[in-house]
Formats: structure tokens, C-alpha cells, sequence
């Protein structure tokens, strides 16, 4: 029997999400007090150290991009934003920390903050999620009353200001340049990457932005150090993964482990089994994720792994789809999602994404070998597109048809 | 509250625009972004109104076409539709046209994910999440809303 190893969601549950007091008997706040005694650059060595890598998807070495950050200018003005604008489908584990314990993430991007030297702080939250953006408002204005935020923070010279902001409603904005657009108060148009937001971000300003579960796990790490959070997780991929298991399982839901627990073993021991006869596919990582085949039940869950077998952990979530399924209506799906949230800037993503869909939704009628020859080419175009986008929209529907037709090109050539 | 009223809420800078829009369009009665509000906006944070238009286009949640009191949207993202979001949706019209009196009342809409996946097939109703949907549920929720808004009148 595999247990559940919290420490992102180590309170979830526990306490009361509008109580600091009772965040606070948790240990709360502590590893914001100790990280003041110590200096930013300190901070970012442990989170190295501790091999974090960023829980949005992307799986970037958190510490790295806090140095950096940091390094970009010494007395200027720098801001923190935490991505939490999850918009991916099958993706819901940002809004359980909000929801159950929003000052732990306010505390990472404390600790997040004084390391890099940010005065100011943004949380970008999805627009739909209501009700983690009234636990975070709420959240706020304790630590404010309690001095965690403000001027002069526990009597040092630190002092930092943080806001909720909502989005509206485009998943596009979960994109770290187009959140910032975003965030200026603008369409959400993807920026050209470099300049990358530690040297040039919100307002031109440096800026350090992370999603919601990589801060969750600051407060942790800066408590017990990067040697304990070492100790989860695979040697390239250390720490606690929340995974997100959906579609055809008993029991859906939420589930924190170690990273590189295996497919099967995420399935049946937290999922309790297929809901169904049999598995037929996994789709790991949402919309901008990749279909796994029962030959990858036994694959250890994390970045390299996955990634070795043509697959991506994304933002953790797992969507298994039982043998009833009909993979190309997902895919359909999916690639209907990518069309309505192609924001239009680059013509080979807006034009491609509309085009690859109206492809697809043709080849049900088609005969084995023209669906053959259709989904090559729907595959060369989806890399074209890859190619000549600027953003990650353009270049997720790739990820999705690549592996499907990979690991499924039987049944999608002669089934129906 | 009326616009002006919550224009002089927020400081007059284009990054306050999304939730000036949010919480404009919450409080009006047709849940939508009129021209007059617009214009109302573009003032306060001094940009073009057409640029304003372009900022209510660009983002789904926020509507330029009046809707009803009761906007409801039904997940439509790829687990959602796995798990049968199609018969909610239908379900959904065909109670609200079954309730003749109700029509008033209800705007139904189709959305990418809410980020309930862990209880799909779902849907918002204004700001509340009904997840674990069957068309049966979808009954006793859309009578409760109609009765308790029929109860409100007398």
C-alpha cells in the first residue's frame, strides 16, 4: 500500500482556509521568519540545492530562475507573480491549494520574494475560480494585520505588497509573457521570447513567476532543507507531485506522491482501479499532453521518463479513458479546445489549429488508407506549426496527435 | 451598483480594467457589458474605447451580448465530454423549455474547462459549481433556481 506524501497540501483538509491562527499552529509563517534571517541569495542556493523544478508543466529548475532573477539588476524594482491561471484541462490541483490553504502559498512567495528582492507581489487567478480567489483576499488581508505583509516586515527592512488579480477567462494567459500582458491590462498576446521575465517582465521590470504548487513547496524546503525534500522523488526529479486523476477511475481526485510513482500503481492505488473492463489509453499532461498506451502502465511518472518515451507529465494531470473510448473524438476534442483558444497573433497557429480540427473531423468517414496518409500529414502540419509559433499553444497540438498515432495507429486506421 | 459607483473603487490604471469589467458586468442586470459602460470605462482609465472593446473580445468571460439572470455554463473540455457534458447540456434545454415560465430566467452557455475535473461531467451557475452531473440533477437544480425565484416575487 502506497501512501500520499503531503507537503504542498501538508495542511489541506486539516485546517480552516480562512483561519491564519490555525495556519499559523500548523508552523506557519516560520519558514518566512527563518528565511529572513538568512540571505536571498542563501534562499535560492537551497532551492537548487533541493532540485525543485517548476509544477506548471514546463518542469524548469525553480531555483535557477530565482537566481537569475535576482542577479538581473540589484536596487531596482522587481516584481513576483504566481501563475495561477490553470487552465489546462484535466488540471485542478492549483485551486485545492488555494482553496484549502491559500497562506501557504502566500508564504512561499514571501520567502519566493525576499530572495530575489521583489517589492511587490500579483497572484493571477483564473477567473473562474471563485472561490480561491475570495480565500486568497481573505488570506491577504490576515497577513496583512498580522505584519507578514507590508512595511518593515518583522522589523527588517523587507517590505512587500501583494494582490489577487483576476482573469478572464483565456487559457492562453496561463502562457508566463501572456500572463503579464494579461496582467497589464491587455489582450493576452504572447510577448517574443528572450527577453524571458527575470530580465524583462511585468512593466519591463525584472520579474520571478512561478506557478502555485512550485511556491507551495518553498515554506517546506526553506524549513527542513533541500536534503529532506531530496529524499522524495527520483534523483532528476525531487520532491512530491500532486497528479490530478480524472476521466474513467473509481475515485478521482487529488493526489500528492512521490515523483516517479508509476501509471498503474497512481491508477489502482489511488484511483481504485479502472472504471470499466479494461485501461485503453492515459492522456497525461491535459490538452497539451501526450495519449500513454497500456505498454506505459509500469513508466515512472516524472519529466525524464516520460519524456524519454515520446510523452510529457505536463502539469500532472492523468485522464484514463477505459477500452468503451473512442480515441478520436478526444482527440477531436482536444484540438476543438486548441481552436477556440488560439488567440489569433501568429497565422500558422490560428489558421492551423482550425484547419488540423477540420481534418480530423473528417477522417471517421475515410477509408484505411486515406486515414493513413491524413494523419501523416496532420502530424507534418502540427510540427510546422510548432515551428512558426511563438507561443506554447501553437506548439501543444503536436504532443497530443503525435502520440497518438504513435501508440495507437492500428486502431485509429482500421477501427469504426 | 451602478458603474460610476464602482469606477471610483479602482484607481484609474489600465491593469485594473479586467476587474473593473468582471465586476461591472456581475452587477448588471443582464450579466453584459453595455456600450454605455464601456464608454464609462474608457474614460475613467483614459484608452480609446475601441481598445476597450478589444480587451471584452478577447477574454470569454466577459460578454458584450445581454443575458439572463442565471447564466449557465456547461463544461464542455475533453473529460467533461468523455463523461457525457453533451446530454447535460441537453438536458438542461430541455428542462428550461419545458419550464415555459422559466425562459426569462436562464442563458445557457458551453465552456472550456472549469478546473472541476475530479467531479465531471459540471457546469457554473453564476458563480456556483454543480459537479457529479446526471440529466436528473440537472431537474431538482433548474426547479429549485425557478421556485425559489417564483418564491422571491410574491
Amino acid at each position: 500500500m502506497i501512501q500520499e506524501k503531503r507537503i504542498a497540501l501538508r495542511n489541506s483538509g486539516l485546517i480552516n482556509p480562512e483561519s491564519i491562527d490555525e495556519y499559523i499552529q500548523c508552523g506557519g509563517y516560520q519558514a518566512f521568519a527563518k528565511a529572513l534571517t538568512m540571505s536571498p541569495s542563501d534562499i535560492s542556493e537551497i532551492i537548487i540545492d533541493s532540485g525543485l523544478r517548476g509544477r506548471g508543466g514546463a518542469g524548469f529548475p525553480t531555483g535557477t530562475k530565482e537566481k537569475s532573477t535576482a542577479q538581473t539588476c540589484i536596487e531596482c524594482l522587481k516584481y513576483i507573480v504566481c501563475n495561477a491561471d490553470e487552465g489546462e484541462p484535466g488540471t485542478f490541483k492549483d485551486r485545492i491549494i488555494m482553496e484549502t490553504d491559500p497562506h501557504n502559498l502566500i508564504e512561499g512567495m514571501l520567502i519566493a520574494a525576499w530572495s530575489v528582492g521583489a517589492s511587490v507581489g500579483y497572484i493571477y487567478v483564473r477567473g473562474e475560480y471563485h472561490l480561491s480567489i475570495e480565500r486568497l483576499n481573505i488570506a491577504i488581508k490576515q497577513a496583512e494585520k498580522k505584519g507578514f505583509i507590508g512595511e518593515n516586515i518583522l522589523n527588517t527592512d523587507f517590505s512587500f505588497t501583494l494582490e489577487v488579480k483576476p482573469g478572464a477567462g483565456s487559457y492562453l494567459c496561463g502562457e508566463e509573457l501572456t500572463l503579464i500582458e494579461s496582467l497589464e491590462g491587455k489582450r493576452g498576446y504572447p510577448r517574443i521570447k528572450p527577453p524571458f521575465p527575470a530580465q524583462k517582465g511585468l512593466w519591463d521590470h525584472p520579474t520571478l513567476i512561478n506557478n502555485v504548487e512550485t511556491l507551495a513547496n518553498f515554506a517546506p524546503i526553506i524549513l527542513y532543507g533541500a536534503d529532506w525534500y531530496k529524499s522524495f522523488g527520483t534523483s532528476k526529479s525531487p520532491g512530491t507531485k500532486i497528479f490530478c486523476l480524472s476521466g474513467d477511475v473509481k475515485r478521482p481526485g487529488y493526489y500528492e506522491v512521490d515523483m516517479g510513482i508509476t501509471l498503474i500503481d497512481l491508477i489502482n492505488e489511488f484511483g481504485g482501479g479502472v472504471n470499466g473492463n479494461s485501461i485503453k489509453s492515459i492522456l497525461i499532461g491535459g490538452a497539451a499532453g501526450t495519449f500513454a498506451s497500456i505498454n506505459h502502465l509500469n513508466l515512472p511518472l516524472d519529466f525524464d521518463s516520460l519524456k524519454e518515451q515520446g510523452l510529457t507529465l505536463g502539469s500532472g494531470a492523468v485522464v484514463v479513458m477505459n477500452e468503451t473510448r473512442d480515441l478520436l473524438e478526444m482527440l477531436t476534442s482536444i484540438l476543438d479546445f486548441f481552436k477556440h483558444e488560439s488567440c489569433g497573433k501568429c497565422i500558422p497557429c490560428r489558421l492551423g489549429t482550425a484547419q488540423i480540427l477540420n481534418i480530423t473531423e473528417r477522417i471517421q468517414e475515410m477509408e484505411p488508407k486515406e486515414r493513413e496518409s491524413t494523419f501523416i500529414n496532420i502530424i507534418q502540419q502540427a510540427e510546422i506549426m510548432a515551428k512558426t509559433s511563438l507561443c506554447p499553444l501553437g506548439q501543444s497540438p503536436i504532443l497530443p496527435l503525435k502520440s497518438l498515432w504513435v501508440n495507437f495507429a492500428n486502431e485509429l486506421i482500421n477501427k469504426f | 451598483m451602478d458603474v460610476t459607483t464602482i469606477l471610483k473603487k479602482y484607481p484609474k490604471r489600465r491593469d485594473s480594467v479586467i476587474e473593473i469589467l468582471h465586476e461591472i458586468q456581475n452587477h448588471d442586470p443582464q450579466n453584459y457589458l453595455s456600450e454605455e459602460s464601456l464608454k464609462k470605462v474608457a474614460t475613467h482609465i483614459n484608452l480609446p474605447l475601441a481598445q476597450i472593446y478589444g480587451i471584452v473580445g478577447y477574454y470569454s468571460m466577459l460578454s458584450l451580448n445581454p443575458r439572463k439572470k442565471f447564466v449557465i455554463q456547461v463544461c464542455k473540455s475533453p473529460i467533461c465530454g468523455m463523461l457525457g457534458s453533451q446530454s447535460i447540456y441537453d438536458a438542461v434545454k430541455v428542462k428550461i423549455s419545458a419550464r415555459p415560465d422559466s425562459a426569462n430566467l436562464f442563458t445557457i452557455e458551453k465552456v472550456e474547462c472549469l478546473g472541476q475535473c475530479n467531479q465531471s461531467p459540471c457546469m457554473m451557475i453564476n458563480k456556483e459549481i454543480y459537479g457529479n452531473l446526471t440529466p436528473q440533477k440537472i431537474e431538482s437544480i433548474i426547479e429549485e433556481i425557478v421556485i425559489s425565484e417564483q418564491n422571491a416575487q410574491k
